[in-house]
């Protein structure tokens, strides 16, 4: 079956109204990559847009530290509340003994002006420092003041960054907040706030890999006898952290709240409230460890039941290099499932929520399996790329040896991969060349986070890659913004509105069901707002929030092709038309 | 006894072809020693091979360089399996004169025989480096490279042999069951149609059948049609796992759990080592609201996986460490008592060469020879292709 996709428009960036206030401008968007893939789903604008980052994550070095190969990556905040995503990017830096701890390049900010360019932003925002060994980002108002704060993982320690206001400046307040420290001579690799309590504050879990040092490394060499970087099992797993937010700081409750006592290689995390009990439990995919499913008991405490629910291994009970994870109603069952990034040479694991606290995995059923055997992929997200109401799925792919046979895998540089929801609880990769576009240029990728950048209701994506530049992928779409996003505030919630619970109610009484996501992909922040794609349903939609405080909100007389803005418990929301292509 | 002499027989014929190959070259020299040699030949031609063994070998410490008579002699240790001096011999043939032909392939065969893999292997691939389609070569690779982490080159040999031989319904089960492990579903399906047409009968054609309509179609009808497959499999083997397996994953998706249940306990009970069956087993105790059960499934299948990673977890250090005898032999005896006998056999193998003589690896060595039965079968269809011309395998001269 030839993958489907819609006829693409050429878009020219938009033009928003609100912008900030750049210090330098770049040129606009020249049509280069418009010509180059005429009729590509995405056209790579980083460039043109002025995003010229690229990630050195010394590989290839002369130590081949087992670090280099995780990193790096990146996502997108809204700064100064303008609408508009800003892009943030890791920088880890060269990772050689006497550098690890030495000065390296800046991490990158950029602004969006609103006008389809990106300002360099980052010299003065206080994220200008020597950030160590940095590895991933989660995004989150930690203080419910109203600006999305900035948590990077790093060897050897993390960091928080609040935001001061939207001014573009953010303080380090790891030291004060009790995030400076860490039990663990290793690395941290994803994080992701949640509220496990209900009580409005964002707590925050924090994937560890390996108790790593560059004294513990080992010299490794792959099939072809050559050096190259270790496989995980050389390395001892990790125990990883919880921290509660109180008022006074962030309190490490891992070893009260069962956290600590497990153990494994984590790559990347998610808040789901897999059994809909109200209480969000955490998802931990692991790399050559079983996988975590912490299960909420409420008080404060969890308990693993991946392996009773059925999500800790891939297909027979074989562990799985679990790097990235996505989750979305991708079946319109209303319950969340989990997508889990895999090796090359093994499975992608859907592990489908079939209701009652269980999983079905349904890699193969679902042909999410047979598709990526040759690929490796890290990061991953759900995303109705084309607005037709059914969640399609994108990974960041690319190897973590220099050197790989070419028939186990497609190469160390490889291809995104978009697969398509056949809307028939089935996948259908997209590899076609000419859709496909700058997504199958080959590049060693590691991040991807999903937002709107320019507010035209198509979903984009940001890729972060390993020695060579980020990509900001510009979802060209159709001449329709059929789709309707959702932009919540909470107030007696915590106030982004995480973990709130969307149900959307088309003209005919149909409902679908998404979540404000907490955590996801690897490395990565995507945005949280909430698109829904209507594809050819025409009418007025209505939607019910249902927010972690239990309070619940009705909206009505949507129509596609409007953002819309609510307010926790106000009844009240604010609806913006799209911006025109 | 005459099956064994017809061996010997077919094994020194095939013998004196690749002596002629020397003839025009290496007939001179020594008097002496071609006259070991020739009077070998007519004891051999009388069907006297161990008097004529006798001579060649005094042919050969007559003069060390008659290839001709080392080639023999091989053959003939080959025949009378005493692989040490077949290897003693062929290595001989390999040293002095590395173009003759075939003279890795049968130097892999004789290695395989005395359970050194390793050695086999690059055997196999230095002869493959040179021809090809050498198919015992190939057939060496196609078994050992799998189990050594390098299932692409196992799936690359498969892929000849099947071409090779497109009558071979071994090796075409053998191509098919890796392409279903590499998830390859659509090639699998075209190969697996190949496979039931040339042995209907088998249980494993009917498996993979199966195990492709599992997974292509997860409607009610489609795994009704699997679950067929799966009877139908069990009706011609009786004991298989795979279809056990998969008609208990069936039972589970289609929520019949009492069957899933009986039959999943069934095949614990056959092979209670399998981690999938228990791991299946405990879904299914947890479907079928079993919690007590399920738990102490999970806990089989937890310990089973543990095992599972530690022995990756020593592959890998080993990899890491290749001269640390004690890790070899850790690796050896653990693979052991967990019934993996081609691990042991490679671990030990090592450690045994790094620190000889340790009496925990010679114990490891008898017990390894009493569980090893595929070797043998192996070996049994290694030594039939001998007897097939080796023209079949795109000739090496």
């Amino acid at each position: 079956m030839r993958p489907h996709y819609a006829p693409p428009v050429i878009l020219a960036l938009s033009i928003f109204m609100h912008g900030c206030s750049p210090v330098t401008k770049v040129s606009k968007p020249t049509e280069v990559q418009y010509n180059t893939y005429p009729s590509s789903l995405f056209v790579d604008v980083a460039k043109q847009a002025g995003i010229n980052f690229t990630a050195d994550t010394g590989i290839g070095g002369k130590h081949l530290y087992f670090i280099e190969s995780t990193p790096a990556g990146g996502g997108f905040i809204d700064i100064d509340r303008d609408g508009n995503l800003d892009v943030i990017l890791l920088q880890p830096g060269a990772s050689s003994v006497d550098q690890l701890t030495a000065p390296r390049a800046l991490t990158g900010l950029f602004r969006n002006g609103g006008d389809g360019t990106f300002t360099d932003a980052i010299k003065g925002s206080g994220l200008d420092k020597d950030l160590g060994f940095a590895h991933g980002v989660a995004v989150a108002d930690y203080d419910n003041d109203g600006y999305s704060d900035i948590l990077i993982t790093a060897y050897p320690r993390n960091f928080l960054f609040r935001n001061l206001g939207g001014s573009g400046k953010f303080e380090d307040v790891s030291e004060r907040v009790g995030l400076a420290k860490t039990h663990s001579t290793g690395f941290a690799t994803s994080a992701a706030f949640g509220d496990i309590d209900n009580d409005g504050r964002l707590d925050l879990y924090i994937c560890y890999y390996s108790p790593w040092t560059p004294e513990t490394d080992k010299p490794c060499k792959n099939a072809q006898g050559t050096r190259d970087y270790c496989t995980p099992e050389i390395y001892d797993a990790d125990s990883h952290r919880l921290f509660r937010n109180t008022p006074k700081g962030f309190v490490d409750i891992s070893k009260a709240s069962g956290i600590e006592a497990n153990k494994g290689r984590g790559l990347a995390v998610a808040f789901v409230d897999y059994d809909q009990d109200g209480k969000q439990d955490i998802f931990v995919a692991n790399d050559l460890s079983p996988s975590f499913l912490w299960h909420n008991k409420g008080g404060l405490k969890f308990t693993d039941k991946a392996v009773e629910a059925g999500c800790a291994y891939s297909e027979n009970g074989s562990l799985m290099a679990g790097m990235g994870i996505a989750i979305a109603d991708y079946d319109r069952s209303s319950r969340p499932s989990m997508f889990v990034t895999n090796f090359a040479g093994m499975p992608n694991t859907l592990f489908k929520n079939i209701g009652d606290g269980f999983f079905e995995n349904a890699a193969d059923t679902s042909r999410i399996a047979q598709a990526h055997m040759k690929y490796l992929s890290f990061g991953c997200e759900f995303l109705d790329y084309d607005n037709d109401g059914w969640q399609d799925l994108m990974t960041a792919d690319g190897h973590v040896q220099l050197s790989v046979d070419m028939k186990q895998s497609v190469g160390v540089k490889q291809a995104k991969r978009l697969y398509r929801n056949s809307g028939n609880a089935t996948f259908s990769p997209i590899e076609a060349p000419e859709a496909l576009g700058p997504l199958g240029e080959p590049v060693i990728s590691r991040g991807l986070a999903t937002g709107d950048i320019n507010n035209d209701g198509f979903i984009d994506v940001l890729a972060t890659n390993q020695n060579s530049p980020a990509q900001l992928f510009l979802n060209r779409g159709s001449a329709t913004a059929n789709s309707i996003s959702f932009h919540l505030r909470g107030q007696k919630s915590n106030a982004d509105g995480s973990h709130a619970r969307i149900t959307l109610i088309a003209p005919s009484g149909q409902k679908r069901v998404d979540w404000v996501k907490a955590g996801s992909s690897y490395l990565s922040a995507s945005d949280r707002r909430v698109i829904f794609g209507t594809g050819e349903t025409k009418g007025e939609f209505s939607a019910i929030i249902s927010w972690p405080s239990g309070t619940k909100d009705k909206v009505s007389k949507l129509k596609p092709g409007s953002m819309v803005e609510v307010i926790e418990g106000r009844g009240t929301k604010t609806v913006t038309p799209y911006a025109k292509p | 006894m005459r099956r064994r002499l017809m061996l010997i027989a077919v094994v020194v014929l095939s013998g004196l072809a690749i002596v002629l190959w020397f003839a025009p070259l290496s007939l001179k020299g020594n008097t002496k020693a071609q006259s070991f040699f020739a009077q070998g030949n007519r004891l051999a031609e009388r069907g006297d091979y161990d008097m004529a063994a006798a001579e060649w070998e005094q042919a050969v410490r007559t003069d060390p360089k008659l290839i001709e008579a080392w080639v023999l002699l091989g053959e003939y240790y080959f025949g009378r399996e005493r692989f040490e001096d077949a290897i003693r011999c062929m290595s001989q043939v390999v040293e002095r004169a590395p173009e003759t032909p075939d003279c890795h392939g049968r130097l892999a065969i004789a290695f395989l025989s005395v359970r050194s893999e390793l050695a086999a292997f690059e055997e196999a691939e230095k002869e493959l480096k040179r021809n090809p389609k050498h198919i015992p070569s190939l057939a060496v690779v196609a078994s050992l490279a799998g189990s050594g982490g390098m299932g692409e080159k196992q799936l690359t040999a498969l892929e000849q042999l099947v071409q090779l031989l497109p009558e071979d319904a071994d090796f075409l089960e053998k191509y098919c069951q890796s392409l279903l492990e590499r998830k390859r579903d659509a090639e699998a399906g075209v190969y697996i149609d190949r496979f039931v047409r040339l042995a209907p009968n088998s249980h494993l054609a009917a498996t993979y059948q199966g195990i492709l309509a599992y997974r292509l179609d997860a409607s009610r009808e489609g795994s009704q049609k699997a679950i067929a497959h799966f009877k139908r499999a069990l009706e011609m083997e009786p004991q298989a796992l795979f279809p056990r397996l998969y008609l208990g994953k069936l039972y589970l998706r289609i929520r019949d759990t009492k069957q899933a249940v009986a039959i999943l306990e069934d095949a614990a009970k056959k092979m209670p080592r399998k981690m999938d069956i228990q791991f299946e087993l405990a879904n299914a105790y947890t479907q079928a609201k079993q919690p007590a059960k399920a738990k102490l499934a999970q806990g089989r299948f937890e310990a089973l996986r543990k095992d599972n990673d530690k022995m990756r977890g020593l592959m890998k250090r080993c990899a890491v460490d290749p001269k640390n005898g004690a890790l070899f032999k850790e690796t050896g005896l653990f693979s052991l008592s967990i019934g993996n006998t081609m691990n042991a056999r490679v671990y030990l193998d090592h450690a045994d060469k790094l620190t000889p003589g340790d009496p925990q690896i010679e114990a490891a060595w008898k017990k390894l020879e009493k569980l090893e039965t595929n070797r043998q079968l192996l070996m049994q269809k290694l030594s039939a292709m001998r007897t097939a011309p080796q023209s079949a395998a795109g000739g090496s001269r």
